[in-house]
């Protein structure tokens, strides 16, 4: 934050300054003009030669002065301005880092078909952020017209459609697709039929008392959820109470929430994810959320490393640093062998000895290379054969 | 050092630019206004000084003439006035807009972080030469001016011409910005000389090739005597054969080599760096995500929403270095929750282990057997056996 401030702070100054130099400019050409037209009409007066004379030579040398100061602050103060435009300059590269650190090493994109995929990937994410327009004239652009078809289309052009309306706090499409897909949406455990219900019930009731009847008819679209959501129903018939004046100052004005809203946009994004088998969140914004994340480590120790001349971090078989992405973006395990601490792999497995303490494979032969096929625990007395160790999968 | 930091600083500093030149722009346009009117004053001085009554016409002419000129140049001032004050203004938007970044607000923070990413796109879509994408997706979200759109719009004019054999755009372009090519030793202008003498050749025009040669080959540096040396050898050929030596001068490929220089040199002046900020981002990202389970066919555990697993980036992420882990992290197959303390890890008899919540889960539901959800088999309770990680 304070990279900006100080930033912004030259570029305050900058405005500040060129407004005074303009403002000045501006005044001198002025009164210049001013006085050239008087002594114009002066001298248009004069028809005596001997006052003509003194005339001209007096004024044209007082106004020679005042054009020739003008000319002057016009030209140095313009100059001067310089200084503060280069402030701003400085003040960028003292606050900001330049060429991304030296992270970029090789190009990632290198081939025709690595560019393909971004590009595919790319799509994708423009899809589900309901770019479709951008998508198609991607598409276009870059050749994907193969890849990209009406049918992968389609379900994003609904998709977006649904949530376009749930903007505009307008549930029906919503609701209509649930019913389409009631099956697939109680199969995943998903609660999205009753949220919508729940919302609509609550723009309801802030019609107020002329919409009783109304209110009382829609209540009985929670009788299919009266097992699982009881207690939610219960408390939305109690805010009935509040039917005429209003839910702003009762207990249940939480309802009246904005966050109701963006939770149910992000909910039925979710959901249509899930029955689509798509992942829950784009790659590319889960790629780009860790590497923003990443970065700033990342670029620390490519400085410190070129003052030793490691080579790149991007060229060696692994990282140098542990990047803590979250337990969000956790996907796999890892498993990282306490005693020779290298990450466990297909062709070097975690195994489990009979104490239950688990080792890697490489570490198990290790330990038995007395080749007496007794080999004990590392962590507790418990003495084995290498063979009773057992190979795990998490 | 926040990642603003790293990503940022070409945003601030293309405008920069921009307000650079123009300022030098500005200074020369002055400079003239100022020396024309020093001219006009010095000749009505000398009129003055020797006027009589019969030169009285005269003398009102020029005057008159010199406050026609001090009105232009005060409109022009006006003008320039109003090009610098803009250009400042630009700037401070940008620094208005980065500053979302660290907002108390967390909705502001999601939409600064939705319009990164899309700036991120659009820069990438212009490096590409994708410009239809990248100008729609800046109109859709509204990130027309924090973008650089202006900058590559230009490259794509002289692309363009290139691309159609035509060099004379590029070499205005080198004249223009003459002064930062000799900054940063750039050889562009030498290298759109030396193509116009091979085109020369090869149309056989071979006493205009030489002309053009005594022209524009003069103060050269070693290397680039080298090359001229090579090029001359075309001109000992009555005809321009498919002879080796003549094979690497003749070729389309020094076109494209011309645009890609010209783009690296046009990126360099104006401050953008040479890779996109997409790649250096997805660089860090992916490399971040990687695990060996990701690449393993025999025993991978395919996560859906995994970006690595996903097939478009595990083939751009291959030969990308493997995230670094110390301790074991380990989450559960079947429902992704994390396997530690709370959430013990229990081995089944197939060797596949899970939390304890997911063998509950299992439990509740197939009538208090365990069905291993990778292998199907089914299990009873008192075969799982427990797992100690340290």
């Amino acid at each position: 934050m304070d990279s900006l401030v100080a930033v912004e702070k030259e570029i305050d100054k900058a405005l500040d300054l060129f407004e005074n130099f303009y403002d000045g400019v501006d005044q001198n050409l002025n009164k210049a003009i001013d006085h050239l037209v008087s002594i114009i009409n002066d001298l248009t007066k004069i028809e005596s030669e001997q006052t003509f004379k003194l005339s001209a030579d007096d004024s044209i040398s007082m106004c020679k002065e005042q054009v020739r100061e003008l000319i002057k602050h016009y030209s140095d103060k313009h100059k001067d301005l310089h200084a503060n435009i280069s402030k701003i300059g400085k003040a960028i590269d003292k606050n900001f880092v330049a060429d991304y650190g030296n992270m970029s090493h090789v190009n990632l994109i290198d081939t025709v078909e690595k560019k393909m995929h971004l590009n595919e990937a790319i799509c994708e994410h423009l899809l589900r952020s309901g770019h479709l327009e951008v998508c198609d004239t991607l598409v276009e652009e870059a050749g994907l017209v193969k890849k990209i078809d009406e049918d992968k289309k389609r379900p994003f052009v609904q998709m977006n459609y649904i949530l376009n309306k749930l903007k505009e706090k307008d549930v029906s499409p919503a609701l209509d697709w649930c019913q389409i897909n009631c099956q697939e949406l109680k199969a995943i455990n998903s609660n999205l039929e009753f949220k919508l219900h729940r919302l609509r019930f609550i723009q309801l009731i802030q019609q107020g008392p002329k919409a009783q009847l109304e209110v009382l008819k829609y209540s009985r679209n929670f009788t299919q959820f009266a097992n699982d959501c009881h207690k939610e129903i219960q408390r939305l018939m109690g805010s009935l109470i509040y039917l005429n004046s209003g839910l702003e100052n009762s207990p249940y004005s939480c309802y009246l929430g904005a966050e109701l809203w963006e939770e149910i946009e992000e909910e039925f994004t979710k959901n249509a994810c899930k029955l689509m088998d798509l992942p829950v969140e784009c790659p590319l914004d889960v790629c780009i959320n860790t590497g923003c994340r990443a970065l700033p480590a990342l670029v620390n120790i490519v400085q410190v490393m070129q003052q030793t001349q490691c080579g790149h971090i991007l060229s060696k078989d692994e990282l140098p640093i542990e990047i803590d992405v979250g337990q969000n973006y956790r996907f796999h395990s890892v498993f990282s062998c306490p005693i020779l601490r290298q990450q466990t792999t297909d062709s070097n497995p975690p195994m489990r000895l009979i104490c239950g303490h688990v080792i890697s494979k490489d570490a198990l032969t290790k330990l038995n290379n007395s080749g007496k096929n007794r080999i004990k625990c590392p962590y507790c007395p418990m003495e084995q054969a290498p063979g009773e160790a057992k190979q795990m999968l998490f | 050092m926040d990642d603003m930091k790293i990503i940022e600083h070409s945003t601030l500093k293309v405008p920069y630019e921009h307000l650079n030149k123009l300022y030098r722009n500005v200074h020369k346009t002055i400079d003239r206004d100022c020396s024309s009117i020093n001219q006009s004053m010095n000749q009505i001085d000398k009129l003055a000084k020797s006027a009589d009554l019969g030169q009285k016409s005269e003398l009102l002419a020029s005057l008159s003439s010199l406050v026609e000129k001090l009105h232009q140049v005060k409109k022009r001032s006006i003008e320039m006035r109003n090009q610098e004050k803009d250009l400042i203004e630009i700037l401070k938007k940008r620094v208005n807009n980065l500053k979302d970044h660290s907002s108390s607000d967390l909705t502001t923070r999601k939409l600064f972080f939705k319009n990164r990413l899309d700036r991120i796109l659009i820069d990438y879509f212009l490096r590409n030469s994708y410009y239809l994408s990248a100008e729609s997706l800046a109109e859709k979200a509204h990130l027309k001016q924090m973008t650089n759109i202006d900058v590559f719009l230009i490259e794509k004019e002289i692309c363009e011409s290139l691309e159609s054999r035509e060099t004379q755009r590029c070499l205005n372009w080198c004249i223009e910005n003459k002064s930062k090519l000799k900054k940063i030793n750039s050889n562009l202008e030498f290298t759109l000389r030396q193509q116009e003498f091979i085109e020369l050749v090869r149309e056989q025009k071979c006493l205009e090739a030489v002309h053009h040669a005594r022209k524009y080959f003069v103060n050269l540096n070693p290397d680039q005597l080298v090359d001229v040396q090579k090029s001359m050898v075309l001109l000992a050929y009555v005809k321009c054969s498919d002879s080796l030596c003549n094979q690497e001068l003749l070729s389309d490929s020094r076109w494209t080599y011309l645009i890609g220089l010209f783009k690296q040199e046009n990126y360099k002046i104006n401050q953008i760096p040479e890779q996109s900020a997409l790649e250096t981002i997805l660089q860090s990202g992916l490399s971040a995500l990687k695990t060996p389970t990701c690449y393993q066919k025999v025993t991978a555990v395919f996560n859906h929403n995994c970006p690595v697993c996903n097939p478009n980036f595990n083939q751009i992420a291959k030969p990308l270095p493997f995230a670094y882990c110390s301790n074991s992290k380990l989450i559960d197959a079947y429902t992704g929750e994390a396997i530690n303390e709370h959430n013990q890890p229990m081995m089944l008899p197939n060797g596949h282990v899970y939390g304890y919540n997911s063998l509950v889960k299992l439990m509740s539901e197939n009538d208090g057997k365990i069905r291993c959800p990778r292998s199907k088999e089914t299990f009873e309770y008192g075969e799982v056996q427990k797992v100690f990680i340290l």
